[in-house]
């Protein structure tokens, strides 16, 4: 027992002896597994709140066009709508018996690079995302009169907005618009919760105000003399003639084919019925080959690091030779020297190891607000998951496998020193 | 709102243009891709409704009425066998097939069909466009009962082992835990449901 203590402590003197080189060593190990836990963390973290970005809904109505296009302009305001549905459309699904709930949103115009939104009340009270939550506003109310503007939570801490701001919205959408509805400025009436998910990043406001400010507008400019002034336009109806698309929500969620299927091959306009959820998979589907490679890459650096491992034991195993010797000169037996080979390597492993999950922890507890704000990606520290243990387990068990090469080296060449004959400890 | 003129513009025109033809711009012709279908899946606590659409050829090997005898019996197989066997099942095999349909769209029927056609109960489509296309597809609605299939995350399909001329088969699916959708490749049976 005295020697196995002695044996402890030489290799102990041993380790601070090769400090440097050791820490260097662990500092390329961790920076690798963070890597590669930070990569599986994320793409899990991405992934759900991608498809937390909206819940709820059975079906998105839109123009005619691919369920991806129809996806990523109404849900994450990319890219623009082919084509706008008719109101008369909008007003039979209303009569439709099976359908419970509709948001009606038309888009086209901006602010300051933000959409705007153009909706009713029924955002509010229906939109769902993540797990079934509702929106909520932060401060103020939802929008009342026709010139009231609710904004999202990522405008107002980008833009610094208070409520009753005056804002003046843009025509058509890009970050730089020549063309303004400079008459008909807006008041800010309420400010979201921040949700993590575009609709932080939209500008809200009513369909009649979408219809008020383009009267007197022709092909896109505003003619003068025809535009109205704040009070007059409060004083008119506006029904508008089209909206871009409904989100839809059923009594009986089980009909959605039904009713996709029957307004799929609707005779009276051209639509497409989406259904978001599966939308939602099939674009994750597509940036999945981007995720795997992402993986593998990580994968590479992990097993660079560990041959990296093994060359830098193999050269310290050759100035050790003297420190061999006197472990056997202090009886150490070559197996226990190959032990304490192993046990280093595997200690080193499980350090970098546990360095990395602070590292991490630390990476994403800093990060996330910064990602919200800028990519309104929200990344919560959470515990990990299943194959992310497995991931951190496969490191230590990797480290035992490779550090099998030199302690063998080690173990034979500690026999062939020969200090006497006590194979015994 | 979206003020984009000339595409509206073009809609109008087209409209117009279309406007003799029997069909209406609302009515493209579908998808037809031979080696592909789709299933839909819409689930309830102890009960799903599935939905199949597929070329002929997938199913069948061809996509016209049958001729010969052995044609014939092909389809009566397959009806049988749609009639019978849940198009999705839980991993006990406890789905049973309630209540099944069968719809097969038959391109224009060539000169020398068999005057005796088939007096099987099977409708057939008008389509316009399968008509013109020599295309055909067959469309299977089967409700099932199984038990306790909400709880269940996994579900198994018979098709890709059945019909090897199958090569990809798009599911989609709706239930209580939500909606979603995933691709099984040949030889594959089994698939996730849940986010």
């Amino acid at each position: 027992m005295n020697k196995l203590k002695l044996t402890v402590f030489l290799s102990a003197a041993s380790l601070w002896y090769r400090r440097r080189v050791l820490a260097l060593v662990c500092l390329t190990l961790t920076l690798s597994i963070t890597l590669l836990l930070g990569i599986q963390y994320l793409r899990t973290e991405i992934r759900q709140s991608f498809t937390s970005t909206i819940s709820g809904t059975d079906l998105i109505v839109g123009a005619r066009s691919g369920q991806l296009n129809l996806l990523l302009y109404t849900v994450f305001h990319i890219g623009d709508a082919t084509n706008n549905i008719r109101w008369s459309t909008y007003q039979s699904m209303t009569e439709d018996s099976r359908i419970d709930w509709l948001i009606p949103i038309s888009l086209g115009d901006s602010y300051r690079g933000y959409r705007v939104v153009s909706t009713n009340e029924q955002f509010l009270a229906r939109f769902r995302y993540g797990n079934d939550q509702p929106l909520t506003l932060a401060s103020g109310d939802w929008f009342s009169d026709l010139f009231d503007v609710v904004i999202g939570a990522g405008v107002a801490r980008q833009l610094d907005h208070k409520l009753n701001d005056d804002l003046v919205l843009s025509h058509g959408g890009g970050r730089t618009s020549f063309s303004n509805h400079k008459d008909l400025p807006f008041r800010v009436s309420g400010i979201l919760a921040p949700t993590g998910t575009p609709v932080d990043q939209a500008v809200y406001i009513s369909l009649e105000a979408m219809e008020a400010m383009h009267v007197g507008w022709e092909s896109g400019v505003a003619i003068p003399g025809r535009t109205l002034s704040a009070d007059q336009a409060r004083n008119r109806d506006y029904t508008p003639d089209a909206i871009t698309a409904v989100f839809v929500g059923l009594d009986r969620p089980i009909l959605t084919f039904q009713v996709q299927r029957e307004l799929n091959q609707s005779r009276e306009e051209p639509l497409s019925a989406i259904l978001p959820g599966v939308a939602l998979s099939e674009l994750w589907r597509m940036m999945g080959q981007f995720e795997k490679a992402l993986l593998g890459i990580s994968g590479f650096v992990v097993i660079t690091s560990l041959v990296g491992l093994i060359a830098v034991l193999l050269t310290l195993q050759a100035q050790r030779q003297r420190e061999i010797a006197v472990l056997r000169a202090t009886g150490a037996s070559p197996g226990l020297i190959a032990g304490l080979y192993s046990l280093e390597c595997v200690g080193l492993a499980l350090a970098s190891c546990l360095f990395a999950l602070l590292l991490g922890a630390a990476a994403i507890a800093g990060l996330s607000p910064w990602l919200l704000e800028h990519y309104g990606l929200q990344i919560r520290l959470r515990p990990l998951a299943r194959e992310e243990w497995l991931l951190l387990v496969a490191v230590p068990l990797s480290a035992l496998a490779v550090s099998a090469l030199p302690a063998l080296n080690t173990w034979r060449a500690g026999r062939q020193q020969g200090f006497g004959a006590q194979d015994s400890s | 709102m979206h003020r984009n003129a000339p595409s509206r513009i073009i809609v109008v025109m087209a409209s117009a243009i279309l406007a003799p033809l029997p069909a209406s711009a609302a009515d493209n012709p579908g998808a037809h891709q031979h080696g592909h279908a789709e299933l839909q899946i819409a689930i309830d606590t102890n009960s799903a409704d599935v939905f199949l659409r597929s070329p002929a050829y997938n199913l069948l090997g061809f996509e016209h009425q049958p001729r010969t005898k052995q044609q014939h019996q092909q389809l009566a197989d397959l009806e049988q066998w749609a009639a019978s066997t849940p198009l999705i099942n839980i991993e006990d095999g406890s789905c049973n097939v309630e209540e099944a349909s069968f719809h097969s769209s038959w391109p224009k029927a060539s000169s020398h069909q068999e005057s005796h056609a088939h007096d099987r109960e099977h409708h057939e489509h008008e389509d316009q466009d399968n008509r013109e296309h020599g295309h055909s597809d067959i469309e299977i609605t089967q409700s099932l009962t199984c038990d306790g299939l909400a709880d269940h995350q996994t579900l198994a399909t018979p098709l890709m082992d059945r019909f090897p001329a199958l090569e990809h088969l798009d599911v989609q699916w709706i239930g209580p835990g939500g909606q979603g959708a995933t691709r099984l490749e040949a030889g594959e049976q089994q698939f996730r449901i849940g986010r």
